[in-house]
């Protein structure tokens, strides 16, 4: 009988971290679908990260930065970085 | 020991295994097959979907202790399960639930957009997000775990003490309720208002089988009406009811 005890205990700790784990999967899957892809690399330079679906608004922002050397970080910044303006494409006179 | 587990028990072990192992294989799989699941599992955004998703499991502890206590009480799963195993699990939910709960609170610690304190997150009512609701929930995980050690000191309690610090988790049941609606942002899908519903529907049930248990059993004995259900020693019961 204490076996079927411990048993049960085992099986109920298996299925809360499983359903926990499933939970957590479901809600990244279903928010990935509705954030923005991330941009290529070298055109995503001060490009404003997206808060998570549901996530307190009035939290600063993450900025995602790349440095000189091409590796990718994150910075937290108080207030959104203007969009950067998309590159004006010159033709030449002829 | 006589007692055995009876055969909807015995066949609910393999059954739980299937989900369990389901729910596992769905887990693993899930990444493989979805990148944007994947990808979003390793965003900056992975704190505050564990503290969603342990947030409904803490919650369906709570509840599952609830039903396994109102079911010791009220003698429903008579017949269905053994009286020591379900009070049994009712102790290990609980406890259970609240390192869920505790742990639904302090997984958003690193969040890097909540940005929580360990003071927002610890102390009710002094989170800047949703004061009140997340306030409840606060509450609740203090009040269950007054509940939960209340068990332990019925000796300096006593039998009316006791009973009178169980009765709050009604209360806190509610309020870890009304701190999921509200402070939930998942309350606004319908798979999250059905889980509520559900609960709310389910804990009702449970509550007012037990009111007419007790007085079913007031009646057939109005020697003791003061006393819902009748001590009966009850092997492996270690708090007779």
């Amino acid at each position: 009988m204490q076996l079927r005890f411990i048993a049960s205990k085992l099986t109920t700790v298996a299925a809360s971290v499983a359903i926990f784990s499933g939970v957590t999967a479901w809600i990244a899957a279903k928010a990935a679908d509705r954030q923005p892809q991330p941009r290529p690399p070298g055109n995503a330079i001060d490009a404003p990260a997206q808060p998570a679906p549901g996530t307190p608004a009035r939290r600063p922002y993450v900025v995602q930065r790349i440095a000189p050397d091409g590796t990718v970080y994150f910075e937290t910044v108080s207030s959104p970085p203007a969009a950067r303006p998309a590159p004006v494409t010159r033709t030449r006179a002829s | 020991m006589t007692a055995k587990l009876p055969a909807l028990a015995r066949a609910g072990v393999p059954l739980a295994a299937i989900v369990i192992a389901g729910l596992i294989a769905l887990q693993l799989a899930l990444p493989s097959e979805d990148p944007a699941a994947a990808s979003a599992l390793e965003s900056v955004h992975r704190w505050w979907y564990m503290g969603r998703a342990a947030g409904f499991v803490a919650f369906g502890l709570l509840l599952a202790s609830m039903l396994l206590g109102l079911g010791v009480s009220s003698r429903v799963f008579d017949g269905l399960l053994v009286r020591p195993w379900v009070f049994d699990m009712h102790q290990f939910v609980s406890i259970l639930g609240l390192i869920a709960a505790a742990f639904h609170a302090l997984i958003l610690l690193p969040d890097p957009y909540a940005r929580f304190t360990l003071v927002q997150l610890t102390v009710p009512f002094a989170s800047p997000y949703r004061p009140l609701a997340v306030g409840l929930g606060g509450i609740a995980l203090y009040g269950s775990i007054v509940v939960a050690v209340s068990v332990w000191a019925k000796c300096w309690l006593g039998q009316r003490g006791w009973r009178a610090v169980h009765y709050a988790a009604f209360a806190l049941f509610a309020a870890a309720l009304v701190h999921g609606v509200t402070a939930g942002a998942d309350s606004h899908e319908g798979w999250a208002q059905l889980v509520y519903l559900a609960a709310g529907l389910s804990a009702m049930f449970f509550t007012f089988f037990r009111i007419l248990a007790a007085r079913s059993q007031a009646r057939r004995n109005p020697a003791s009406p003061a006393r819902a259900v009748p001590p009966r020693p009850v092997e492996g019961l270690p708090h007779a009811r």
